[in-house]
């Protein structure tokens, strides 16, 4: 195996460990944090997909123009859970179940 | 570069706009802004279809699928601009600011989602139009309600954004290009099987396949009524047709993509019309209503990806048509109904409906009634028009999925119907009629008109759902 | 197996491990630091797979700038995490991704090494503000839309209220109207407002 191969199926193991951590959370931080490591192993990903495909700088930019969405993404999450942590008096999701049924 | 066509301005337009509606803080210009945006529409219309246009490597294109998406976004658009002025009245200034420019941007996401050819780039457009809707779902942030629904819709889409671009990144891998026409000539590979997968999977969080739809009815009910229209009528369905675009680029793959999407249309159309039936909240009955739509258009999408017949996709965007009005139209009705309510509007409170509203309650009675595909209405008529489709020349298994819509159609008028005759049961004597203003009424009456026209005159549309179908139809054929 | 593999492994595992902390931890500042590590382990794979302009990039938004957000955040907060049992079992939430995870390997792996190594055209600039400009204009746009719904979201501090029980009470600070209530006739047995 290459190195772009073991970078992305090391990319896979991050975006499913983010995956594992979106479902068990139950802090809203904490699903952010999760958020943030599954976008990780996108941006590798990329890089690795175009590493793979010798267009590396490619990769570079579509994963450079992720970044900026997923941070703009991390920067709505946290404002959400300030406000959240204001009207609910907590950051546990379960107290977010007004709307279950 | 040779000339611009005129659909790059149409696009462009509303990203100048925004921050002019916002800064400017005057509501005309968004309305100028609208009506530039209708002119440009309308010179595209004239020039030739399916012109391009290339920036660096990522090309625009406009075809008929894009003049539908286009057409339809402008039409909702304006309505709901206008709409907007009465039911925001009592908002800050900023907020109303706020919502104009997230508005446009809404709309320009429409606009170049339609147009774009490139995968990456139609992420983006998707990404886009998603991150304008959050924003406009967490409209009324200050009501927890709303908090919740804003926090599942964001949490839930970046989990899909996420996992469709490790779908992105496994084309890149296999076909070293990113132009959705490269990757449908690479043909089969266990690679792209894969990335189709991811796809699914990210963009049906989007689209609200089920079981991915658990964000739609928070998010869909605890919006402002306009915003509820826009989401449940063109948003949804907007990502829906990314996703198509995407899996005709993967049509080569040996994996039915038809038989999964007319899967997920049976899925949609049991779990949308049961929940429904639970509902005693209005938006939350209407946005539980959308899964179920959706379901329609996915069988019709899918009857085209299963044989190449653009007959299925004809009546999906015909489907697709008629819901963005009626669902538009009911919840406007429904936003108009509920004014001065400080809770979630329920049936409980229609009655007498007609007495206090009389146009509203005629709007929503016509609006759910079509919905539910009572003939001669313009929803009856689509949703014929997939069924018919489904019994030319298909496999059996399909004929017994269409038989099935059909009486899930039947069922969905179970909780259809109680609306209407709440509306005009005469338990309320007291009620008297309210003055509605002129924006309220307005673009009920047009949404109404329209769609009653639809119902009668469906050839209408057959031109412009024609031309749709035949570019998703020509990603199929075998 | 030669060196340069064995390198990626150790960084690969050491951000899986890095992750897997800063999704378990109890705190939420731990939690936060474990995803700084992962992301520098991160831009140390980036800067391996030859992307030194990406890895950078990471470094200084992914481990430095997002950090300090979540720090803020966290610290605006004082909150605590409850240790209480996830929503959904835990045999769906690991079990689920690591289906997925196992599916996905057995379909694409050994991932194969395309043919045509193509000759790279452009450096990391003129392909990012040349061939893929669109892109990034629209991020352009999807950066104001951001700005924008922070703002509302932040802003709307003013009327605060909080609701605590679930049932129809919600919501008591519904746009007050100064026309009289449409349909207050009909609200026979509700809650007075």
């Amino acid at each position: 195996m290459n190195t772009p191969a073991v970078a992305f199926v090391g990319a896979l193991v991050l975006v499913g460990i983010g995956l594992v951590g979106t479902l068990t959370c139950r802090n809203l931080i904490k699903v952010a944090v999760a958020l943030q490591i599954m976008m990780k192993g996108v941006l590798i990903a990329l890089v690795a997909a175009g590493a793979a495909q010798g267009q590396i700088n490619l990769g570079q930019s579509l994963a450079a123009i992720v970044l900026g969405v997923d941070t703009i993404g991390a920067v709505i999450l946290l404002a959400l859970s300030v406000q959240v942590r204001r009207r609910f008096g907590t950051l546990d999701v379960s107290a977010l179940s007004q709307l279950r049924r | 570069m040779n000339a611009v066509p005129a659909f790059v301005w149409l696009i462009a337009l509303p990203f100048v706009g925004a921050p002019l509606a916002y800064f400017s803080r005057r509501r005309w210009v968004i309305f100028g802004i609208i009506g530039a945006l209708w002119v440009i529409f309308g010179l595209q219309l004239l020039q030739p279809r399916s012109t391009h246009y290339r920036v660096g490597e990522v090309n625009l294109g406009l075809d008929g699928a894009g003049v539908l998406l286009a057409g339809l976004a402008l039409t909702l658009g304006t309505l709901i601009g206008v709409y907007s002025s009465a039911y925001l009245k009592h908002e800050s200034g900023r907020a109303r600011d706020r919502h104009d420019a997230l508005l446009l941007i809404l709309i320009g996401a429409l606009l170049g989602l339609g147009c774009a050819t490139d995968l990456f780039n139609l992420w983006l457009w998707l990404e886009l139009l998603s991150g304008s809707a959050w924003m406009l779902v967490a409209f009324h942030g200050n009501r927890p309600a709303a908090l919740e629904a804003t926090v599942k819709y964001v949490t839930q889409s970046m989990v899909g954004s996420a996992l469709s671009l490790i779908g992105v990144a496994l084309t890149l891998w296999q076909v070293g290009s990113l132009d959705l026409a490269r990757i449908s000539t690479a043909g089969s590979s266990p690679l792209l099987l894969a990335a189709g997968g991811f796809l699914v999977i990210g963009m049906g969080l989007k689209a609200a396949l089920v079981p991915l739809h658990t964000w739609l009815p928070d998010a869909h009910s605890q919006a402002p009524s306009g915003v509820s229209a826009l989401l449940s009528g063109i948003v949804v369905e907007a990502a829906l047709v990314a996703l198509l675009r995407l899996l005709g680029a993967l049509a080569a793959v040996e994996f039915s993509w038809g038989a999964l999407l007319i899967g997920c249309g049976c899925l949609n159309l049991i779990m949308g019309n049961l929940m429904a039936l639970r509902q005693s909240e209005i938006k939350r009955m209407l946005a539980y209503s959308s899964v179920a739509q959706v379901g329609y258009m996915l069988i019709g999408f899918g009857i085209t990806a299963l044989s190449g017949d653009p007959g299925g996709a004809q009546g999906a965007f015909f489907h697709l048509i008629t819901h963005a009005l009626l669902k538009g139209l009911a919840f406007l009705a429904a936003g108009v109904m509920a004014v001065g309510l400080v809770r979630p509007l329920t049936l409980a409170d229609l009655g007498g409906g007609a007495k206090r509203a009389p146009l509203a309650a005629m709007a929503l009675s016509v609006a759910v009634l079509g919905l539910g595909g009572l003939p001669p209405l313009a929803g009856f008529m689509s949703k014929w028009q997939i069924f018919v489709s489904g019994f030319a020349g298909s496999p059996g298994w399909v004929q017994a999925v269409v038989i099935f819509a059909a009486l899930n159609s039947v069922l969905s008028l179970v909780y259809y119907a109680p609306v209407a005759l709440a509306l005009y049961r005469q338990t309320d004597t007291t009620a008297t009629r309210v003055a509605q203003p002129v924006s309220f009424s307005l673009p009920l009456l047009v949404m109404l008109l329209v769609s009653l026209l639809l119902g009668f005159v469906p050839g209408l549309m057959e031109t412009l759902t024609g031309e749709a179908g035949a570019v998703l139809g020509s990603l199929w054929v075998p | 197996m030669n060196l340069e593999v064995t390198v990626f492994i150790l960084l690969l595992v050491g951000a899986s491990l890095c992750a897997l902390m800063a999704i378990s931890a109890p705190q939420l500042l731990t939690s936060a630091l474990w995803l700084a590590a992962a992301s520098v382990l991160s831009a140390l794979v980036l800067y391996a797979l030859s992307a030194p302009t990406m890895a950078i990039l990471e470094l200084s938004v992914g481990a430095g700038l997002v950090t300090i957000l979540f720090v803020f955040a966290i610290q605006y907060e004082q909150s605590d995490t409850p240790a209480s049992p996830p929503l959904i079992p835990r045999l769906i939430g690991w079990g689920l991704p690591l289906a997925a995870l196992i599916l996905t390997g057995a379909l694409i792996l050994p991932l194969p090494t395309p043919e045509q190594p193509a000759v790279e055209v452009g450096t990391f600039a003129t392909l990012l503000w040349g061939s893929r400009a669109l892109d990034a204009l629209i991020q352009v746009g999807l950066i104001f839309a951001g700005t924008l719904g922070v703002l509302g979201i932040l802003s709307s501090r003013k009327q605060v209220s909080m609701v605590t029980d679930t049932a129809d009470t919600a919501q008591p600070d519904r746009a007050p109207l100064p026309a009289p209530p449409v349909l207050e006739p009909t609200l026979e047995g509700q809650e007075p407002l």
